[in-house]
């Protein structure tokens, strides 16, 4: 297809559709009055006091130091040790954006999402979801932490009630009922849930929580805390990413960056990263964040098992006869309970791997993980493999056998 | 009326009918091509200094309505019941091949994933140069390259398309 008549033909597509006149007035107004909202935010207005229940979650931590020393700078020199303790109730971590802090159950991952939807209980740092569409969600619990001005944060979110947060003037919003009313692969007809969201306008921070449990969310928003001095959140880096641009985010919330195992050559652009500690951390100023390169072959390299085919659950046939062993010299082999699949794979950057499937045995049978035929990407996420097809659909999730 | 609010009007009168349509190309219908074309204008609107400040405007007006697209799919999932209601159908005083075409182009942009359908879009119905995509989808230019070629790959290979080339379109 040339360009140009590919350009044609999208014209004509396009130009086949009316488009009324924009309604302006209307525009306008709805603008107008986003901003309003927005710069009530920020200076703070009286409105409706709820008060948010806050369960005493954690050690007394000072009242906005961050504000203090937000205003001088962040500070690259050691703590001195006198700081109070961080300590998170049992079973859970502190994770956090611009000096506010909650605590989230110490299992729940960072950024477990695929095209936008979180795939296990997890904390979100949303960028949006740039490279694929409408996964449908799972009944899981999130924690989105985000500043005021991102188009992600959703517009439930705003024009909450007044509350504070540590005596500081905040927002709390809650959401409906929500209903995932779709099925299909990957989706759960049980997904029904609540949600809530704290705008902390002094931080220009917003948080908010969508559970499929109300305590869930009435926790973690209730921990809200404003962090201390002497301490601060590690910055959301985008990962894949070039440790340089990293490192800066790094430096300039007063942390330093340790960048490890860097090769000479990367075959992959971008290069894969890891942070340790991740995004949304509280620690101390000062401290060490460690950026690792990955050699994204190591990482895959060995036995897996197949833990969701086709959205649902493997059976226990499938867990124990439908392996999935990589080699490191790039090739693959698998088993769909029935037949035997091969190919080669090859690591092409992006956090994708290209997986070809170029032969199978010819038994007479149609098991569900025969879908492996129409893979083409295999992605590492949060140590799990994803198999997916052209169109970017999940096949098969894997997690990594158990070693013997 | 602010500055603000005479520029944007300016620019929304001038971009309204191409960031619509540029929606639909994307895989919205028309009603909701409206809709998320507004809800993008109205962001863009309550951070107008930040677009005049942008290098380019049009970058980012595109980024954010790629990015609502977005997230009015994410959304979707969450707050949507199927419905009842069928699909449009064509008007049938349209010359007939006209709606061939459109069909047959939507059914290819159907068949591409979404990230080659949105850099197709963006670059030869809203006519960004390389950079401006790669700026408006947050990706290298060489990725916009490689998906563009790709993609161009897969539409000459698409079936939906074949009788369309080479001939004269209405």
């Amino acid at each position: 297809m040339n360009p140009t008549e590919l350009e044609e033909l999208l014209h004509l597509t396009a130009d086949s559709h009316d488009v009324g006149a924009p309604t302006l007035g209307r525009l306008i107004e709805q603008g107008s009055a986003r901003r309003r909202r927005r710069r009530l935010a920020s200076v703070g207005v009286a409105g409706l006091a709820t008060v948010l229940a806050i369960s005493a979650a954690f050690a007394l931590w000072p009242a906005d130091d961050h504000a203090r020393r937000s205003a001088t700078g962040p500070t690259s020199s050691a703590p001195s040790g006198d700081e109070p303790p961080l300590d998170a109730p049992a079973g859970t971590r502190l994770v956090g954006l611009d000096g506010v802090a909650v605590a989230v159950p110490a299992n729940w991952a960072t950024q477990d999402t695929r095209c936008g939807s979180a795939q296990s209980d997890t904390i979100v740092f949303d960028e949006g979801s740039r490279d694929c569409l409408a996964l449908p969600p799972r009944p899981v619990s999130e924690l989105h932490l985000s500043t005021v001005d991102s188009v992600f944060v959703p517009d439930w979110a705003h024009g909450g009630d007044e509350t504070s947060v540590d005596g500081v003037q905040a927002y709390v919003a809650h959401r409906p009922v929500y209903r995932c009313p779709y099925s299909g692969p990957g989706y759960d007809s049980r997904c029904e849930g609540v949600g809530a969201a704290l705008i902390v306008p002094s931080r220009q921070v917003v948080l908010w929580v969508l559970s499929p449990d109300q305590r869930t969310v009435d926790e973690v928003l209730g921990s809200a805390r404003l962090i201390p001095g002497g301490f601060t959140a590690v910055p959301y880096v985008p990962l894949p990413d070039h440790t340089h641009a990293g490192e800066q985010l790094l430096a300039d919330a007063g942390l330093d960056a340790t960048v490890v195992d860097t090769p000479a050559a990367m075959s992959l652009s971008p290069p894969w990263v890891t942070m340790s500690p991740s995004s949304g951390s509280v620690v101390r100023d000062g401290t060490v964040v460690q950026l690792s390169w990955i050699d994204p072959v190591q990482e895959i390299v060995g036995d897996w098992v197949p833990a969701l085919v086709d959205g649902d659950d493997a059976t226990d046939e499938e867990r124990t006869d439908g392996g999935l062993s990589i080699d490191p010299d790039g090739h693959w082999a698998a088993s769909d309970t029935c037949n035997d699949h091969w190919g080669p794979y090859a690591a092409r950057g992006d956090a994708l791997i290209t997986f070809t499937p170029r032969g199978q045995t010819l038994v007479g049978c149609d098991p569900r993980l025969a879908v492996i035929v129409d893979a083409t990407g295999l992605h590492l996420v949060n140590g799990r493999l994803v198999l997916t097809n052209d169109a970017g659909r999940e096949l098969v999730v894997y997690t990594r056998a158990a070693t013997q | 009326m602010t500055t603000d609010d005479d520029e944007f009007t300016q620019y929304v009168g001038a971009r309204w009918p191409t960031l619509v349509r540029t929606a639909i190309l994307l895989g919205c219908s028309p009603h909701e091509a409206e809709d998320v074309t507004q809800a993008a204008l109205v962001k863009c609107l309550a951070s107008w200094d930040k677009v005049r400040r942008a290098g380019d405007r049009d970058a980012y007006v595109y980024r954010v309505l790629v990015n609502t697209h977005t997230d009015s799919r994410r959304r979707r999932w969450w707050s949507e019941r199927p419905s009842a209601v069928l699909p449009e159908r064509a008007d049938p005083d349209d010359a007939t091949s006209r709606i061939e075409v459109a069909d047959a182009v939507t059914r290819a942009l159907d068949a591409l994933t979404p990230p080659a359908r949105a850099v197709v879009v963006l670059r030869y119905y809203a006519h960004l140069g390389e950079q401006q995509t790669a700026a408006v989808l947050g990706v290298p230019a060489g990725t916009v390259k490689s998906r563009l070629s790709r993609a161009l790959d897969q539409l000459a290979a698409d079936d939906n398309l074949a009788d369309l080339r080479g001939r004269r379109h209405p």
